[in-house]
């Protein structure tokens, strides 16, 4: 049985698209924080968490929130089979060099535990499980650029395996005010859906050329 | 006093991010964990940061927090009585 991608977003400057259309854009918020927080009020997520983010964690989570919406299905499956897949190029070093700035200076330390937990990337899939009580298998790989290919290996083996059955993959990258978050969830196939389209590197590279 | 805890009510809206949240809607005597703002533990440790770094009052035992914290008011009243 292949596996598919029941839905895919992608959160870039100016615009959020789902499924291929573009659905939400707002060319009157180009600074990252601003456009963040009119997708936020657009797609009325209601999550007071989400202003304690740091920038890596806001795109990835948004993303996510816009992919499972109206998804009451996920919420009927096991916890423990719902994975968390990713992959990006600069890790968490957008939130690492603003850490360093309350600690490089000896007369000046003060080192921020608010900043400090999102040094790593990882961080970023705990607040989607912490957000959706996800508790299946989750990490994040570093690449040079997204490698769908390694991702649709890794995510199909995992759910063909049976170790889990649904999983929110993709890319959440930030680095100096440029971000870019792609994401699927990607589920086994089932008879009664049709029109989906398989989790292979072909069909994932065409969809977000 | 009252200015004291007006400047509190900012430094924490802005070092905790409470998007949306305006000194006015903080009750002075509501308390900070828990039912009130829905602040957490890291949220606790940076009003640590903020007692020291704002008003160079260090707490030595993280656990001393827990009654320094509990309303804005006990906050105010910990940095009046350091200021003694």
């Amino acid at each position: 049985m292949e596996n598919v991608i029941s839905k895919y977003c992608i959160v870039k400057p100016h615009e959020v698209i789902v499924d291929g259309k573009v659905d939400f854009s707002d060319s009157e918020n180009p600074e990252y924080g601003a456009f963040m927080k009119a997708i936020y009020k657009h797609y009325e997520v209601k999550y007071p968490k989400y202003f304690k983010m740091d920038n890596l964690c806001k795109v990835a989570f948004l993303a996510t929130e816009i992919v499972l919406q109206g998804n009451d299905q996920i919420k009927e499956l096991d916890p423990g089979k719902v994975g968390v897949i990713l992959q990006n190029s600069h890790s968490s070093i957008d939130t690492d060099s603003k850490y360093n700035d309350t600690i490089k200076d000896k007369a000046n330390y003060f080192p921020s535990p608010a900043v400090f937990v999102y040094t790593l990337p990882n961080v970023m899939i705990g607040e989607i499980c912490i957000r959706n009580k996800f508790q299946g298998e989750n990490t994040c790989f570093i690449a040079k650029e997204f490698d769908a290919e390694f991702i649709s290996d890794y995510v199909n083996g995992l759910l063909d395996s049976g170790k889990i059955d649904a999983c929110v993959t993709g890319w959440a990258d930030y680095i100096d005010g440029e971000y870019c978050a792609m994401l699927f969830l990607v589920e086994k196939s089932k008879e009664n859906i049709k029109d989906n389209i398989s989790f292979k590197p072909e069909f994932i590279n065409q969809l977000i050329k | 006093m009252e200015e004291l805890l007006l400047k509190i009510k900012e430094q924490v809206i802005d070092v905790l991010n409470l998007e949306d949240v305006e000194p006015a809607d903080i009750d002075t005597d509501a308390p900070l964990f828990g039912d009130g703002l829905g602040l957490d533990s890291i949220d606790a440790l940076e009003l640590i940061v903020l007692l020291e770094k704002q008003y160079g009052i260090k707490i030595e035992d993280p656990k001393d927090g827990k009654k320094i914290f509990q309303t804005i008011r006990t906050i105010a009243e910990f940095i009046e009585e350091k200021k003694k």
